[in-house]
């Protein structure tokens, strides 16, 4: 017990401390740096916190390609306006401290009014629990996102592919490939895509297989599999096209079609809305989320409509 | 405490030991490359010692064969990495340093 | 991934056929293994066809990816060639832990131009990485595709990377100059 409430208090503190230099630090880049920085203790948070679909989520989405975009977001903002490297934007700074008083005051009571909570049996927590094995998976978070709440993932889909859309429409006219610009290829790095590469598809498809019945799922998948294009495009192995190909376009909707489809499906043949008929369902919604979330965020990164092997 | 508890306990310790040398070398060395001798070599040794006690935890191959599948993984992630910014840090920066 | 026959007829100069040379499937089959294996680890025997499917792609991926003369090696050395390493590991990170915390920081830096003996593929490739894990030592630069720059931080430097590279040699059936015996 006490060793347990050290390393949380350390925890706690460290993500504190982390947040102010985040927002308070003197220079962008070092922002960003400890908001990823930031983004891994709270993976160790949420492990703290019983909660390992969340850490890896956190991990991979919040941490990983996250502080991707960021940095490449960063070295795109340096190329157009190099006068304004080692900026930090400052809003209003007089407004600094009323906000940072409301916004704390706001967290104050939240938290007070969750913990006068009774720990009932009808929340909807204990509910969801309950009827769990009606989903035909055992792991609840996955239970909770494709059957209990189907509508939130499927808009969740839908927001990506709109952040895709408004990503190309802020870029048009611009291909720029975020390779390196090297004449030759630093050693050590065809190695590493060689083991990293084969082992980046094979976590990723066994995130989603054990989603069904262990921590995992479709976006820590998909996460995976899109740090595997981050990577891919970082090398130059992928380089970026002109038009978004067509079966990247249907990639990039499959997801949304495939579980709406379903859904619609299941709605004309007599039940619910985006009720899903069996185990087998689930996997395959899944597994169309998963590509359908990897293309996307490895298209932001790529900054690109589409992306195609090297040599072609 | 049983042995086994006792071992791993001073293994992770161990490791934790050389991430603190690791980032006291961050903080004392002078220049990049320097820097990252002492971030690489301590902090695989470190991973290598954690890996270790919890291997001796987990007390199943499984769990055995992935933490050293992790500590390869970590192994290739630190090294790659060493090796491009100390590239960078001679060919871009031209910083030769002592 | 018992592999003892070196009669890739490729020249030394390496291959450029577009079909998949033999040396390329010999990493994409010790792949599929190492991939089939971790499968194994994380799912036990449930799934095996996705497993199966799973490793031959990524076996796949990764003969594609892997960078041309890919070499092979003897598997009997590899182990005690894995003992060396560990060894070596652990001595850099001891040595280098030493000197940090010492407190009048007793470090030389230095740098070291070696000009290697070793073919391009995976002996280059161990050797850079190996080296940065031995005491003192830390690979830089690769110039010219053939002279390793390194920097040293400490110790004696030039026979602990002598030393390193005919266990290579001697790993993968090298002679002195690194060309195959």
């Amino acid at each position: 017990m006490g060793i347990s409430l050290v390393i949380d208090v350390l925890l706690a503190l460290g993500l504190v401390g982390l947040a102010l230099q985040v927002v308070a630090g003197p220079s962008l880049f070092r922002s960003i740096v400890l908001f990823v920085v930031f983004g891994l203790v709270m993976a160790l948070a949420w492990a703290r916190l019983h909660a390992p679909d969340l850490a890896m989520a956190e991990a991979a989405i919040g941490a990983g390609i996250t502080g991707a975009l960021l940095l490449m977001t960063y070295r795109r903002l340096v190329e157009l306006n190099p006068e304004k490297r080692g900026e930090t934007y400052l809003g209003s700074r007089w407004l600094a401290a009323p906000v940072g008083v409301l916004t704390g005051v706001l967290v104050g009571l939240i938290g007070w009014a969750a913990l006068q909570l009774p720990p009932g049996d009808t929340t909807a927590g204990t509910l969801a629990r309950d009827a769990l094995d009606e989903t035909g998976v055992s792991n609840p978070v996955t239970g909770v996102l494709l059957v209990f709440r189907g509508y939130d993932t499927l808009l969740e889909m839908g927001v990506l592919l709109l952040a895709f859309l408004g990503a190309r429409a802020v870029a048009s006219g611009r291909a720029h490939s975020p390779g390196t610009s090297e004449v030759s290829e630093p050693a050590l790095v065809g190695a590493l895509l060689s083991l990293v590469v084969p082992l980046t598809i094979l976590v990723g498809i066994y995130l989603l297989r054990a989603g069904g019945h262990a921590p995992g799922g479709a976006f820590q998948a998909g996460a995976v599999l899109a740090a595997g294009g981050v990577l891919l495009s970082l090398t130059g192995r992928l380089v970026p096209t002109d038009h978004t190909p067509l079966v990247q376009r249907l990639v990039l909707v499959l997801g949304l079609l495939v579980f709406s489809g379903m859904g619609l499906f299941m709605l004309f043949a007599g039940s619910a809305m985006l009720s899903l008929p069996g185990t087998w369902a689930i996997y395959l919604v899944e597994t169309a989320l998963m590509i359908s979330i990897a293309l996307p965020l490895a298209l932001l990164f790529a900054q690109a409509p589409g992306l195609k092997g090297r040599g072609h | 405490m049983s042995v086994l508890e006792i071992v791993s306990t001073g293994l992770l310790a161990a490791g934790c030991f050389f991430y603190l040398a690791g980032t006291i070398g961050l903080l004392r060395f002078p220049d990049v490359h320097s820097r990252l001798h002492a971030l690489t070599k301590a902090d695989n040794v470190g991973l290598f010692l954690v890996c270790l006690a919890l291997t001796l935890l987990g007390e199943s191959l499984r769990v055995a064969l992935l933490l050293l599948l992790i500590w390869l993984l970590g192994l290739l992630a630190a090294t790659v990495s060493c090796h491009l910014i100390a590239r960078h840090s001679i060919r871009r920066k031209g910083g030769r340093s002592g | 991934m018992t592999d003892n026959s070196h009669k890739n007829h490729s020249p030394d100069g390496g291959t450029q056929g577009t079909q998949m040379p033999r040396s390329r499937m010999r990493w994409g089959i010790q792949l599929t293994i190492i991939l089939a294996v971790v499968w194994l680890a994380l799912n036990g025997l449930s799934g095996w066809i996705l497993g199966l499917l799973v490793c031959l792609a990524g076996g796949l991926a990764g003969a594609r990816a892997v960078p041309a003369h890919p070499y092979p090696w003897r598997p009997h050395r590899l182990a005690n060639f894995a003992a060396y390493f560990l060894r070596a590991s652990l001595a850099g990170g001891i040595d280098v832990a030493w000197r940090a915390m010492h407190p009048k920081l007793p470090i030389e830096p230095r740098w070291i131009e070696y000009p290697l003996n070793l073919p391009p593929g995976q002996p280059r490739t161990l050797m850079i990485s190996v080296v940065s894990l031995l005491p003192g030592t830390l690979s830089a630069d690769l110039r010219d595709d053939r002279v390793l720059v390194i920097h040293a931080l400490s110790g004696p430097g030039q026979p602990a990377i002598e030393a390193l590279e005919k266990r290579i040699q001697r790993l993968f059936s090298l002679d002195l100059a690194g060309n195959r015996q």
